[in-house]
């Protein structure tokens, strides 16, 4: 079992150091608040502004909170969001995809349609779009995320569903008396999974750095919650007189994260062609 | 209660005759650059012929004249536009897409190219038990048994049942088509270039397994061939297509022995055979290699662009010759043959 398992990682070496750096940053998040036992929101006026020393790692913000515990909370609560959003857009995108592939007609034409005019704005645009009608909130961010990440499933399963669907093998199952609901489960979605876990894999990346870039612009998760975004623009304002550590800790954890997933999503693409491999396009880090 | 049918006995009681009625397929083409319908494409036009029960019939035609297509309409997997098959006493050109899904225990097809026609996630094992899982014909403890036995009688060792299709040989994999087919025990058994994909060593071995599984198994066969010298080995009668339609049609030794149309006469011209001067066969095939366009066919005879009989007859040149019975059991669609009697 070692061995497969080593085999397996010697072949995907940059997808395996991008999920061992997702594993690292979510232990961090999860594990770290058992050991460093400090409530990320009690606030001590006297203590606010406190560069990195043993007693607080990472420093304390302006109101005296431990940037350590917020961070780890944070890093819950965006990577729990990020899955969420990633999941869910998923089933949605890969739904209307397979559905538009295997029905075709007005059905696929409409649905595209739709998609195509979702696709129409930038993901982040149409985020913050979406999360602003809906009203600032977490939930309304996340919504609005995911509905920005239905098109990229869409697309892509679609054009998987018309590329499978012809493969000899298929009409062999057909010829073989298959029903054609065992043969979309058994013969085509198998051979959608890996171009779409690649999908997933990008998409988590995408949806952690939207959430993040909503908080920032205040749209998204709200004071006092910790959230990597929101802490970044709070350490804003103290970057220029020399507080540092209250956006540089969640902004270094936030890049990582990206990275990580970034680098399963190309590392699992592997002999994939460069053609299935187009994800979102990322949208722009939070200066 | 499932029924078990490796268990059944080969009484070879087969099936019902196969009868294919005016049978066509057109498509249609892609739209002109700059004005005008879409060109309609004749893949077949009006194609009939009776295959016997328990028989190996051969299709035989060059690339392009349309024996794909009527394989795929005879086993449902394309709709024709016109024309019916009738097998027995049911019309399969009339069935429902579920009705015609059960259908399928019977009459099974084995498509081309085995390199594609098997799913490269499916070990062959799942692959063989497919179809008894589709019938939901006995448990799945059964169905091992039922896949061992099947990859037995194909000739593959049954521990291969846990192999990738990628880890097989060409004609391995053939072989594993064919156990798809066969376990289901069908009636008749549709082989559509069944061994052209495969190395001329390998051809052989697969062909003479299929002679071997027809005595033991009692099926019959339609087989899909542009190989006379596969036809001449395996079927017991021809129909012999050119440009989507039949040209000529009877007993394989009378066609091959003594051909009457034209186009005939050139295919077996054409084959090599020991001890046959090679430069006649060369010379008739080589006269206009090309196909006529399927698009615009020529009015009267489609063979008439490249047949060496015709001195300019009218009739070629206007009436497109049907299908006549020159001798009982054969009957040619040539205004000509035999020789001199051009009777249209």
């Amino acid at each position: 079992m070692w061995r497969r398992a080593g085999r397996f990682v010697a072949g995907r070496r940059e997808a395996t150091a991008g999920f061992a750096i997702v594993l690292v940053i979510a232990g961090f998040s999860w594990v770290g608040p058992l050991v460093w036992r400090v409530n990320p929101l009690s606030v001590s006026l006297l203590s606010s502004l406190l560069p990195p020393t043993s007693r607080h790692p990472f420093g304390t913000d302006e109101v005296g909170r431990d940037v350590l515990a917020r961070v780890m909370s944070a890093g819950q609560l965006d990577i729990l969001a990020a899955l969420a959003i990633t999941a869910v857009g998923g089933v949605i995108g890969m739904g209307i995809g397979l559905a538009a592939g295997l029905r075709g007609g007005v059905a696929e034409n409409v649905s595209m349609r739709l998609i195509d005019a979702l696709l129409a704005f930038p993901p982040l645009i149409l985020a913050l779009a979406i999360s602003v009608a809906l009203g600032a909130g977490t939930t309304s961010a996340a919504l609005g995320i995911t509905i920005s990440t239905i098109p990229f499933y869409a697309r892509l399963m679609r054009s998987e569903v018309l590329r499978v669907r012809a493969l000899p093998f298929v009409e062999a199952a057909e010829a073989s008396g298959g029903r054609p609901s065992r043969i979309v489960t058994r013969h085509i979605l198998p051979h959608t999974w890996r171009v779409m876990a690649i999908q997933a894999s990008s998409v988590v990346g995408y949806a952690v750095l939207t959430l993040a870039a909503l908080g920032f612009v205040g749209l998204g998760v709200q004071v006092p919650t910790p959230e990597w975004g929101t802490m970044i623009t709070s350490g804003l304002s103290y970057v220029l007189s020399g507080q540092w550590w209250i956006g540089v800790f969640p902004g270094a954890l936030l890049l990582a994260l990206v990275i990580g997933c970034n680098l399963v999503a190309d590392g699992l693409g592997g002999d994939t062609p460069v053609s299935l491999l187009t994800g979102p396009r990322r949208a722009p880090t939070p200066e | 209660m499932p029924v078990a049918p490796v268990s059944r006995p080969s009484t070879l009681a087969t099936g019902p005759a196969l009868e294919v009625v005016d049978l066509s397929k057109a498509y249609l083409g892609a739209r002109p650059r700059w004005s005008g319908a879409r060109p309609v494409i004749e893949a077949i036009r009006g194609v009939s012929f009776r295959a016997a029960p328990g028989g190996i019939l051969g299709i035989v035609g060059e690339t392009g004249s349309g024996k794909s297509t009527l394989a795929r309409c005879i086993a449902g997997l394309t709709q024709p536009s016109a024309g019916r098959v009738v097998w027995g006493d049911v019309t399969l050109t009339a069935l429902t897409r579920e009705q015609w899904r059960l259908t399928r225990r019977r009459l099974q097809i084995v498509l081309q190219n085995p390199y594609s026609t098997l799913d490269p996630r499916m070990s062959v094992g799942q692959i063989v038990a497919e179809p008894l899982a589709n019938f939901e014909i006995g448990t799945p403890r059964d169905r091992l048994e039922m896949v061992r036995e099947t990859l037995a009688t194909v000739g593959l060792a049954p521990s291969l049942a846990g192999s990738r299709p990628a880890a097989l040989s060409g004609g391995q994999r053939q072989r594993v088509a064919l156990a798809r087919a066969l376990v289901l025990r069908p009636e008749l058994l549709i082989l559509d270039e069944p061994v052209s994909a495969l190395d001329v060593s390998v051809q052989a071995q697969v062909l003479n397994l299929l002679l071997q599984l027809h005595r033991a198994l009692g099926l019959s066969y339609l087989v899909i061939v542009h190989d006379l010298a596969v036809a001449r080995q395996v079927c017991d009668s021809l129909v012999v297509m050119f440009a989507g339609a039949v040209v000529e049609e009877g007993p394989a030794d009378a066609i091959l022995s003594r051909p009457m149309h034209p186009y005939t006469r050139q295919l077996v011209a054409a084959s090599p055979e020991i001890g046959k001067d090679r430069t006649d066969g060369r010379a008739a095939a080589g006269d206009a290699a090309r196909p006529p366009g399927a698009v615009h066919r020529p009015i009267g005879c489609r063979y008439r662009p490249r047949c060496q009989l015709t001195q300019g007859e009218p009739v070629c040149g206007t009436v497109d010759p049907e299908l006549r019975e020159l001798e009982p059991g054969r009957r040619v669609a040539c205004h000509l043959s035999p020789e001199g009697s051009a009777d249209g």
